[in-house]
């Protein structure tokens, strides 16, 4: 156990970039009184993909079934900016270094395994807490006014539950709740309007969590940018 | 401008005070006379072995036997009282008046717990020694206030707690150790606060609800006790108004920068257009919040540190945990940089450092931790304190550590840091016994009582904190029959080991909460184990913002 101790902790000893925000004292010179009321605009909805390094990478050593599973994953889910299946020849990293725990990622979408199931499968850029730095973060939040689609609590609770049945997965479910993230964002213009860009669902069990994130586009239902669940489907407990 | 504020009182009044002792001494005693004032104890509450009541500063039954038990304490023999239809009878009498009179809202007459019509409850729970936890039920978005006094003939109250409620109970940890009386006052609901939260970090924010539903709604904005912005107009047909600073951009949150301030205060007053629910006068609040981490760091530090001598030096133990605990090192390693005693930065790769910068013996090592945590000195301008702390060793719920005060860091400790009120710890790992039975000790750390969803704190403004430790469900067992219980060091170990994974591009991507669920279901996927589940995980409490990351904090990358 204590080589196992010595060898994750080393691993994980990854050196974290620190950056100072410069400290800022702000003064309440824009305070104003509203009632609350929601305003949308409408735009287009784009992806911001950043390289990843790609030397890392072997992709001789993704198993098939991998890319089957996730493949299926995407199918049933319909990703938020996936039209198509992913090849190996899209995945810029992939790694098996414990177990049947494996983690791949591509350009947009960062997905990890457990028994060839997809655990946790990210919208790298597209998510509401992206994986990248401040900056990016700053970026993709700009892009937060587009979203002008509705959707509601109930369909994103209902679209969670599909894709669940979809997995096979089936749970008793203790708590359930969708919430809209709806907040204040300046368009390009400088106008302040109200939008949702994400709908969020939380299901816990004794078994484990479901977290399935929803981002809204300018049209259609939300699409899928985050999901969460290590719970085995039924028959694979 | 007259103001009038109505006031629903709750005269449920609640001693810690044991009084069964004297009690069974009293039942042999003659009566003695018609005392005027005291504390009056009911005779059918001691029989009936139920809860006892609390004792009534007056007697509700002067018809009925008195005894004195002691100086102005007496009881009263109402055990051929009919309660229950005493009941019946108060609660007919009660619909009865509400039928005749609808709107009229509660007077404030101390009321005997038979009186009692509402559904306001007060408790008290003793829990260590001198420890009082003071709990009561609340309707989201009121105002109360909870009042105190040593002596119940004094007619004064204290109020030694204002708040908003937040959710449907709120509790207030007292360590005094003297005896109390308390009682809790619950605003009407003229003025409401809904989606409160009682701090201001990156987004000055109130929002305000009445339900009046005509007249006009006038609100004063003070910063450190300066008026700053005032506005007044009719209320709006949805009843709700929202004062906050425009300038608050959330693209740029967690990093949108601090207001200076350290003291928020609203005044809200409605003045109804006609008669609402037999009120016509207006209604006034004042309402505060703290301004909060206006000093972020440039670098994070932590310490990662365990209670040195809780193990026999015959067993093995002690070096197996510090196996484990140099792990939970190494990962608050990745978030942080990790300082010793002197706060000197300390190499995690170096593996002697435990225990010896990271034990808790005495003194020495208490003293500067401590200092650290609560970046307590006689200025408060320490420039050296941690943000980043995990921590295993003997708690309760109002302190960590063990033996006296020394060698300890108490609430009280916390709770007289005045740089610790606005400057949080951005993570803290309790590691003992009922480290989070009771909110007031983590919420002193971080700042926090409850998880709130990272949209909220986007929302609100609210900088990245989380808290975590053990409730009384669990038995905080490290070792068992002189053997190291490693399942719960697995818990720990699998929380770390999920919680600091990162993509090819060095960015950690896991959430608290869903380290918190790999730990409690590793299904075999634990690189240390191979357990599915993992029982010891109940009794895990988590504050704050469980949705974001280990290194998600203002000023740094995440």
């Amino acid at each position: 156990m204590k080589r196992g101790y010595y060898i994750v902790g080393i691993g994980v000893l990854l050196v974290a970039l620190l950056l100072w925000f410069s400290r800022q004292t702000r003064q309440a010179t824009g305070v104003s009184s509203e009632t609350t009321a929601a305003t949308s605009v409408s735009a287009t909805v784009t992806q911001s993909p950043q390289p990843a390094p790609l030397g890392q990478t072997n992709k001789f050593a993704i198993p098939q079934k991998l890319m089957e599973e996730l493949n299926k994953f995407i199918a049933i889910t319909q990703p938020y900016g996936l039209e198509r299946p992913i090849t190996k020849a899209d995945v810029t990293y992939f790694t098996n270094a414990f177990k049947t725990d494996m983690t791949l990622e591509t350009k947009t979408h960062l997905v990890t395994f457990f028994d060839y199931r997809v655990t946790h499968f990210l919208a790298t850029y597209d998510m509401s807490n992206p994986v990248t730095d401040a900056e990016g973060q700053a970026e993709a939040r700009r892009k937060w006014y587009q979203a002008t689609a509705r959707w509601s609590e109930q369909e994103a609770l209902a679209e969670t539950h599909r894709i669940l049945a979809s997995l096979g997965i089936h749970g008793e479910w203790t708590n359930q709740k969708a919430e809209p993230f709806t907040l204040t964002v300046k368009n390009p213009q400088g106008e302040r309007v109200r939008v949702t860009p994400f709908y969020t669902v939380t299901l816990e069990s004794e078994n484990g969590m479901v977290r399935a994130e929803f981002r809204m586009g300018q049209s259609g239902p939300g699409r899928l940018t985050e999901w969460y669940c290590r719970i085995r489907p039924s028959g694979q407990e | 401008m007259k103001t009038r504020i109505q006031n629903k009182i709750l005269a449920v009044t609640v001693t810690s005070f044991l009084w069964l002792p004297f009690l069974s001494q009293a039942q042999e005693e003659r009566p003695k006379e018609r005392p005027q004032a005291g504390n009056y104890y009911s005779a059918h509450s001691y029989e009936s072995k139920r809860p006892p009541m609390p004792p009534l500063p007056f007697n509700p039954f002067p018809e009925l036997p008195v005894y004195a038990i002691g100086e102005r304490t007496f009881i009263y023999d109402d055990r051929a009282v009919d309660y229950e239809a005493l009941r019946k009878e108060a609660a007919e009498r009660a619909a009865a008046e509400a039928a005749n009179q609808p709107a009229v809202a509660e007077g404030g007459e101390m009321m005997s717990p038979l009186e009692s019509g509402s559904d306001l409850r007060l408790k008290i729970e003793t829990f260590d020694a001198g420890v009082k936890v003071v709990s009561f039920n609340t309707i989201t978005g009121l105002v109360y206030h909870l009042q105190q006094k040593n002596d119940l003939n004094d007619p004064q109250w204290t109020t030694i707690r204002t708040l908003v409620a937040t959710s449907t109970n709120a509790d207030y940890t007292i360590e005094d150790g003297a005896m109390g009386f308390y009682r809790v006052l619950q605003e009407d609901e003229t003025i409401q606060f809904p989606d409160w939260f009682d701090a201001i970090y990156q987004l000055m924010e109130f929002t305000v609800y009445t339900p009046v539903t005509a007249g006009t709604i006038d609100l004063e904005l003070y910063a450190d006790g300066n008026l700053i912005f005032t506005d007044s107009g009719p209320i709006p047909p949805n009843g709700t108004v929202r004062l906050y600073d425009q300038n608050y951009d959330p693209a740029q949150w967690p990093n949108t920068g601090y207001y200076g301030v350290g003291e928020w205060e609203l005044r809200v007053t409605v003045t109804p257009a006609a008669a609402f629910r037999g009120a016509a006068a207006q209604a006034q609040r004042r309402v505060k919040k703290e301004g909060r981490q206006r000093n972020p760091p440039f670098t994070y530090y932590g310490m990662t540190v365990e209670q040195g001598g809780i193990f026999s030096t015959a067993t093995t133990a002690q070096d197996e945990v510090d196996e484990f605990m140099f792990f939970y090192l190494s990962a608050n390693y990745q978030a942080c940089d990790i300082v010793d005693w002197n706060f000197n930065l300390v190499d995690p790769i170096d593996r002697s450092i435990m225990p010896g910068s990271a034990t808790l013996y005495d003194t020495n090592q208490w003293a500067p931790l401590r200092q650290y945590v609560s970046r307590s000195t006689a200025t408060n301008t320490l420039s050296a304190y941690i943000d980043y702390l995990h921590y295993f060793g003997h708690g309760s719920s109002t302190s960590i550590g063990s033996g006296n005060a020394a060698t300890m860091i108490t609430l009280s400790q916390l709770n007289a840091s005045a740089f610790l009120k606005t400057n949080k710890l951005t993570y803290v790992a309790l590691d003992g016994c009922r480290t989070c039975d009771g909110t007031d000790f983590i919420n002193a750390l971080v700042g926090f009582r409850k998880t709130m969803t990272r949209f909220e704190f986007v929302n609100k403004g609210l900088d990245p904190h989380f808290g975590c430790g053990w409730n009384k469900s669990k038995a905080v067992g490290w070792v068992l029959q002189g053997t190291v219980n490693d399942r719960h060091f697995w818990y720990w170990s699998d929380f770390y080991y999920d919680l600091t994974r990162r993509n090819a591009n060095g960015f950690m991507f896991r959430q608290y909460k869903q380290a918190a669920d790999f730990a409690k279901n590793p299904q075999g996927g634990s690189p240390f184990h191979n357990l599915q589940t993992k029982p010891d995980a109940a009794g895990f409490v988590m504050v704050g913002c469980d949705e974001c990351r280990f290194d998600e904090r203002p000023g740094i990358v995440q």
